[in-house]
């Protein structure tokens, strides 16, 4: 049985593109998935509600197989997942404080010219998951707020919120590691 | 796969039966339907039914049938002459009717959509809020 | 190489995150046999690499990206699967009956109510909105060869003014709330519903996959909503040149 698709195959680039995604990465999608969810049929399901969130945002992925491809997808799962457990749980992530100010931080404030690249990384390693993921994928994927807010599933401000949170709390930690390392 | 759909069948008709809720195959997945309104606005003892239905592009028909209601006790009753059928071979459907001299108490707009594309089609249920008279 | 210190910030950053989301994020996959995945799995996967197709290529403009699929081709289903279908949307339904989704976060203007297979919107602020189609919105930067196929007449007692496009391959809607009335259930299953501001107001926008997009917005009149297969670029450039029409 034959089921006529589209005459349109205009951008064979794009289709296997796509294909090469998750063939590359739909285990380890899964597994972390899995990890949350517990279930077969919720992980496959937060695999594939990843993936309809990917298509979105595929310009922003250069090169298919690359560690920061496989690092993207796998944030993606992992917040697409905890949307699943929430909305299983019925659980209201509350992801605002509403007495918080948070002023808008400059990260670059905390950076020397002259800071290379390992001394971020000696920050990155031991930086609080969450902080890690939102600041990969505006700084590592070039996204805007808008697009992070899609792949994370939580509103505009939300993710506005948070990404000032991740870059204080990077800043903080970037202090306390250059003064010690002086 | 189709063990897990028997077994969740099982488990949701016994829920239902506890819960004397009636299980209506008439809503379908939105595969089709991008939008539905049922509508129903008055003027002194007369009202206007507006229904609107979009499909995506692939939609070829959509057809609608409008209830008009009045409650009575616990049950909604179709009020006599006031259910009306349209449809439109294209994917936006616009569906209005009056009608007047209505006695007075509480009236809502049923209207239930079918929305095709080629041989497939979905039903869906849309109903307004309450309008008393 | 010192000309742009920010250039030279944010290439460390990158050189950083390169070194670092081996440990941070690869690494933490649990170490566990591979998954195989079923069919239902597969089949959606399928239908998402054909959606992959229509990813919007092209920016800004009221251009209209790609060929959408034939009218009434999209499906060939066995009977078996419309069994299937059958016997789970009667499920469904039952599930849907017994489990009400709660409100969505933080539209501001819309009250929401969320269901597996639809979102029910309504006004949240319509006290000082008019109630009746007083003045009346156009789309006013209109694409060629795009034609004007239905408009519905306005009376007293209309709720909504709506207008519907289309050509042989393109079709968009556009429509006027009365805010008090608005009552609209939107496709939101499986199409992810986010944030948008047009001409400032507060709106939020569909993905309805294959390039549909529907996108709504209150300009403290009215509520007023626009949906089509143009792509998302044309259909916001639409939507931004809404105007009332001045007597």
């Amino acid at each position: 049985m034959l089921s006529i698709y589209l005459a349109a195959i205009d951008a064979p680039e794009e289709k296997s593109k796509f294909k090469k995604l998750y063939q590359l990465y739909e285990q380890d999608m899964f597994k972390t998935a899995y990890e949350i969810l517990k279930t077969d049929f919720d992980s496959e399901d937060a695999v594939h509600m990843a993936f309809t969130n990917i298509i979105k945002h595929m310009e922003k992925i250069t090169e298919t197989d690359s560690p920061r491809t496989r690092g993207y997808l796998l944030i993606t799962v992992r917040h697409t997942a905890l949307k699943v457990l929430e909305m299983r749980n019925k659980i209201v992530r509350t992801g605002n404080t509403p007495a918080e100010r948070l002023d808008d931080f400059d990260l670059e404030e905390y950076v020397i010219s002259g800071i290379e690249a390992e001394r971020l990384a000696a920050v990155l390693k031991t930086l609080p998951l969450e902080h890690y993921e939102i600041l990969f994928l505006e700084i590592y994927m070039d996204m805007s707020i808008t697009e992070i807010s899609e792949v994370l599933g939580i509103t505009y401000e939300a993710a506005k919120k948070r990404l000032q949170r991740a870059k204080k709390k990077f800043g903080e930690m970037a202090k306390e590691e250059f003064e010690n390392a002086e | 796969m189709k063990k897990r759909i028997g077994i969740l069948f099982a488990v949701v008709m016994a829920v239902t039966m506890l819960c004397g809720i009636s299980v209506y195959a008439v809503e379908a997945r939105y595969i089709y339907a991008t939008s539905a309104t049922s509508t129903l606005t008055k003027q002194n003892s007369s009202v206007t039914c507006t229904s609107t239905a979009q499909g995506n592009s692939t939609v070829t028909k959509i057809a609608a049938t409008q209830y008009l209601e009045k409650k009575d006790g616990d049950n909604w009753e179709v009020v006599k002459g006031c259910k009306w059928s349209s449809s439109t071979e294209s994917a936006y459907l616009y569906a209005s009717n009056s009608k007047s001299s209505l006695g007075s108490g509480t009236y809502r707009l049923r209207t239930v959509f079918t929305v095709y594309s080629g041989t497939s089609s979905e039903t869906i249920e849309k109903t307004s809020s309450e309008v008393t008279i | 190489m010192r000309n742009d210190p920010s250039a030279d910030f944010n290439a460390a950053f990158k050189a950083a995150f390169d070194s670092t989301v081996s440990s941070r994020i690869i690494e933490t996959v649990p170490k566990v046999p591979d998954h195989e995945f079923s069919r239902r799995y597969r089949r959606k996967m399928r239908k998402l690499e054909r959606r992959s197709l229509y990813a919007p290529a092209y920016g800004g403009g009221i251009r209209f990206d790609k060929v959408p699929p034939e009218k009434g081709s999209f499906k060939k289903v066995s009977l078996k699967k419309l069994f299937t279908y059958a016997l789970i949307a009667a499920i469904l339904a039952a599930l849907t009956a017994l489990s009400v989704g709660a409100a969505r976060d933080l539209y501001k203007k819309f009250f929401m109510t969320s269901f597996d297979t639809h979102t029910v919107v309504k006004s949240a602020d319509f006290e000082n909105a008019p109630e009746t189609i007083e003045d009346v919105y156009v789309i006013t930067k209109l694409p060629e060869g795009i034609k004007l196929v239905f408009e519905n007449e306005i009376s007293e007692t209309t709720p909504e003014a709506v207008h519907f496009y289309q050509n042989d391959t393109y079709q968009f809607s556009f429509a006027q709330y009365v805010k008090c009335y608005h009552d609209i259930n939107v496709n939101t299953e499986n199409n992810p519903m986010s944030n948008i501001e047009i001409n400032g107001y507060d709106g939020y926008i569909i993905d309805l996959g294959n390039d549909e997009y529907y996108i709504s917005w209150d300009n403290g009149e009215y509520i007023f909503d626009i949906s089509g297969n143009i792509g998302k670029n044309a259909l916001i450039e639409l939507a931004e040149s809404v105007q009332k029409v001045e007597n």
